[in-house]
C-alpha cells in the first residue's frame, strides 16, 4: 500500500473505528491513543494485497487486542500500585449523558464487536466472521443474541 | 449465508447503531491524527527494526569478543598477580599471598569491565 491508498483508507476507516473505540473504553484520549497504534501496528505488519473489508476487520481486530492489552495492564497497575489507597475515585473523560454508549457498554465485548460491524460497518457474515474471529456459521446466532441483548438492555433502560 | 444487517433502512436497531456510530471526537471539535504522520512513524519503526536486526550479528560478536578478552585478561591477571606481593597480606604465606593479588587484580578488572560496559554499547 502506498501513502496516497493509505491515505484515503485512513479517512474513510478512522471516524467510525475511533467511534468504536471511544464507545468501547468510555475514554477520548485512550481512543485515540489506541486508535493511532492500531493504524501503526495495520501499516507495520498486515499482510498486503487485502480488501477493504478484510483490512477494517484487520484494524478491529487489533484494537480489540490493544484494549485488551490496556485493561489487563490498568488492573495489574491498580492491584499493586499504592495511589489507588489514598486517591479519590476518578470519573472517565465521557459525557456522562450519553446514555446510548452506556447501553452499548453493558453488553459483552464480543457482542459489542459484532453489532458494530455488522450495522456500523455494514459487513455480510463471512466478513465479521473473518474480523471477530469466529465461525461463520456461528454469525447468525451470536447476532441474533448480540441483538436480543442489546434490546434487553434498551428495554431495561 | 451472507446478509449484510447494515442495509436494513427499517430495522429500529440498524438506526440507533448508526445513531450511535456517530464519532463523539468529531462533536468535541477533535480532527483525526494526520495519516501522513502515522505513515512516516511507520515507515521509522520499520526501519528502525531493519536496521536491529541487522546490528544483532554484531552485538552478538562483540558479546563473544568481550567474553574472550575478559578470559584473556584474567589469565594475564594470574601472571601479573605471581609476580605481585602485597604487604597488608604479610601475614599469609606467598602462595596464599599471591592467591590474593590475583583475586585484588581480578576483581580490579571486573569491576573496569563493569564500569566500561555501558559506554561501549551506547555506541
Amino acid at each position: 500500500m502506498n501513502q496516497t491508498a493509505f491515505r484515503e483508507f485512513y479517512l474513510k476507516a478512522a471516524p467510525a473505528l475511533r467511534s468504536y473505540i471511544s464507545r468501547n473504553c468510555g475514554s477520548y484520549d485512550l481512543a485515540e491513543d489506541v486508535m493511532q497504534e492500531a493504524f501503526l501496528r495495520f501499516l507495520r505488519t498486515a499482510p498486503t494485497g487485502m480488501e477493504e473489508p478484510a483490512m477494517k476487520g484487520y484494524l478491529y481486530r487489533t484494537a480489540d487486542s490493544l484494549l485488551v492489552d490496556h485493561w489487563r495492564r490498568e488492573k495489574r497497575s491498580k492491584r499493586w500500585s499504592l495511589e489507588m489507597i489514598f486517591r479519590k475515585e476518578q470519573t472517565p473523560d465521557r459525557n456522562p449523558s450519553d446514555d446510548m454508549a452506556e447501553a452499548f457498554c453493558e453488553l459483552k465485548p464480543q457482542q459489542r464487536s459484532l453489532l458494530w460491524l455488522a450495522y456500523v460497518e455494514g459487513f455480510d457474515h463471512r466478513e465479521i466472521a473473518e474480523a471477530a474471529g469466529v465461525k461463520e456459521n456461528s454469525v447468525k446466532v451470536l447476532l441474533f443474541r448480540a441483538r436480543k441483548a442489546l434490546a434487553a438492555v434498551l428495554e431495561g433502560k | 449465508m451472507s446478509h449484510n444487517q447494515g442495509s436494513d433502512a427499517n430495522d429500529p436497531m440498524a438506526a440507533w447503531m448508526r445513531q450511535l456510530a456517530i464519532d463523539p471526537l468529531e462533536h468535541s471539535h477533535r480532527p483525526l491524527p494526520d495519516p501522513d504522520l502515522l505513515w512516516m512513524r511507520a515507515q521509522l519503526l520499520n526501519r528502525q527494526v531493519a536496521a536491529e536486526r541487522s546490528l544483532r550479528v554484531v552485538r552478538w560478536f562483540e558479546t563473544l569478543l568481550r567474553v574472550l578478552a575478559g578470559f584473556a585478561a584474567s589469565l594475564m591477571a594470574v601472571g601479573i598477580a605471581k609476580g605481585l606481593h602485597i604487604p597488608a597480606f604479610g601475614f599469609l604465606n606467598s602462595t596464599q599471598n599471591q592467591t590474593m593479588a590475583s583475586l585484588v587484580v581480578a576483581l580490579v578488572l571486573v569491576a573496569v569491565a563493569m564500569v566500561a560496559s555501558p559506554v561501549w554499547s551506547e555506541d
